[in-house]
């Protein structure tokens, strides 16, 4: 099967020089380069492009104190680090007698509340009469809710 | 130190306890890398020590929301990428009445390294250095950006797509304006 030429795509050569085609596009533009001197003349100007870069990159890289970079970039972690444990340090000094504080109100608050929400246990509205005898002692009592008469007996012998 | 000894994600775990040796061993795994970024895209060697001592120093602020998504590299090459064009606007900023920019002042001194005893061979290879150093420059930064990445890592266009957060299409044309015009620009030099 014929394919079809590639008739010096420019870029298609840049993909190609990239290694970004398709495997069997790679394949033909390859084909197609081995007898296209002018793709060839591009390839080898992306070459010597590529080359020339990274030849100026490698010459900073050598000359520049990476070494010192390193201890640079620790010491100042360092700092940030210390900065930081200092901070929190700072935040729980002045509050030193605040957490102990928090804690018994809090511990108020909540038994407070408990004691709230069962309320106090219902006892009589009023003691409407009392009588006392020799022997005995009544007591007339009503209930708060349901106003019922409640009379109380005695005997004390 | 073995710093192959580290595997990424024990790294990461290291690093978010803030482990002292982890990021030593990320320092030394990546300032190679990262300065080349950084070299590349400002164009000036202190600076771009100083973006990279702001790049590792933001990853020890933020690798607690490092969620592991993207790779420890692309997350750094993100950093790395977002530090040097904020300093770009910085400069921009402070010096916005300068009409040269910094990467425009003047020839970029260069070692000899014997690489070649003949004088003439040494010229004519910082010349070309210096003038391709020079046309870099003069790339709009986007194209800048994405040579630079391809050729200091050599990371695909899916890698570069996630760093710049852009489409792979726009990588690939960018990266083929940015070879045209350097290409352009270096004929003379090239022949």
């Amino acid at each position: 099967m014929k394919k079809t030429s590639h008739q010096c795509n420019t870029d298609l050569l840049n993909r190609f020089f990239d290694h970004e085609l398709d495997p069997d596009e790679q394949a033909r533009f390859s084909r197609h380069v081995k007898e296209c001197p002018s793709c060839q003349e591009a390839l080898k100007d992306n070459q010597s492009i590529s080359d020339l870069f990274k030849a100026c990159v490698d010459e900073k890289i050598f000359r520049a104190d990476l070494d010192n970079l390193e201890e640079g970039v620790l010491d100042l972690i360092g700092q940030k680090k210390y900065s930081l444990w200092l901070r929190l340090k700072d935040l729980f000094r002045p509050r030193k007698f605040l957490i102990p504080a928090a804690a018994i109100i809090t511990m108020l608050v909540l038994s407070f509340s408990i004691i709230r929400q069962h309320g106090p246990i219902p006892g009589p509205s009023a003691i409407i009469n009392s009588f006392e005898g020799n022997g005995s002692y009544v007591m007339l009592l009503e209930t708060p809710k349901s106003h019922q008469t409640v009379i109380w007996f005695n005997e004390t012998f | 130190m073995n710093t192959e000894l580290w595997d990424e994600k024990r790294l990461i775990s290291l690093l978010k306890q803030g482990n002292d040796a982890a990021f030593r061993v990320l320092v030394r795994q990546y300032n190679n890398r990262l300065f080349g970024i950084a070299y590349g895209i400002v164009l000036d060697r202190e600076e771009s020590l100083e973006i990279l001592q702001e790049v590792f120093l933001k990853v020890f602020q933020n690798i607690h929301r490092f969620r592991e998504e993207a790779g420890l590299s692309t997350w750094l090459h993100r950093i790395t990428v977002n530090q040097c064009l904020n300093w770009h606007r910085r400069w921009k900023r402070k010096f916005r009445w300068q009409q040269n920019t910094l990467e425009r002042d003047g020839p970029i001194d260069y070692p000899d390294r014997g690489m070649d005893n003949d004088p003439e061979a040494i010229y004519r290879e910082k010349e070309l250095k210096n003038k391709f150093m020079e046309n870099l420059g003069q790339l709009p930064r986007e194209e800048r950006v994405v040579f630079v990445l391809k050729e200091v890592e050599g990371l695909s266009y899916d890698e570069i797509a996630r760093v710049l957060k852009i489409k792979r299409g726009t990588v690939s044309s960018r990266l083929f304006y940015a070879r045209q015009r350097l290409k352009e620009s270096l004929t003379r030099y090239m022949d």
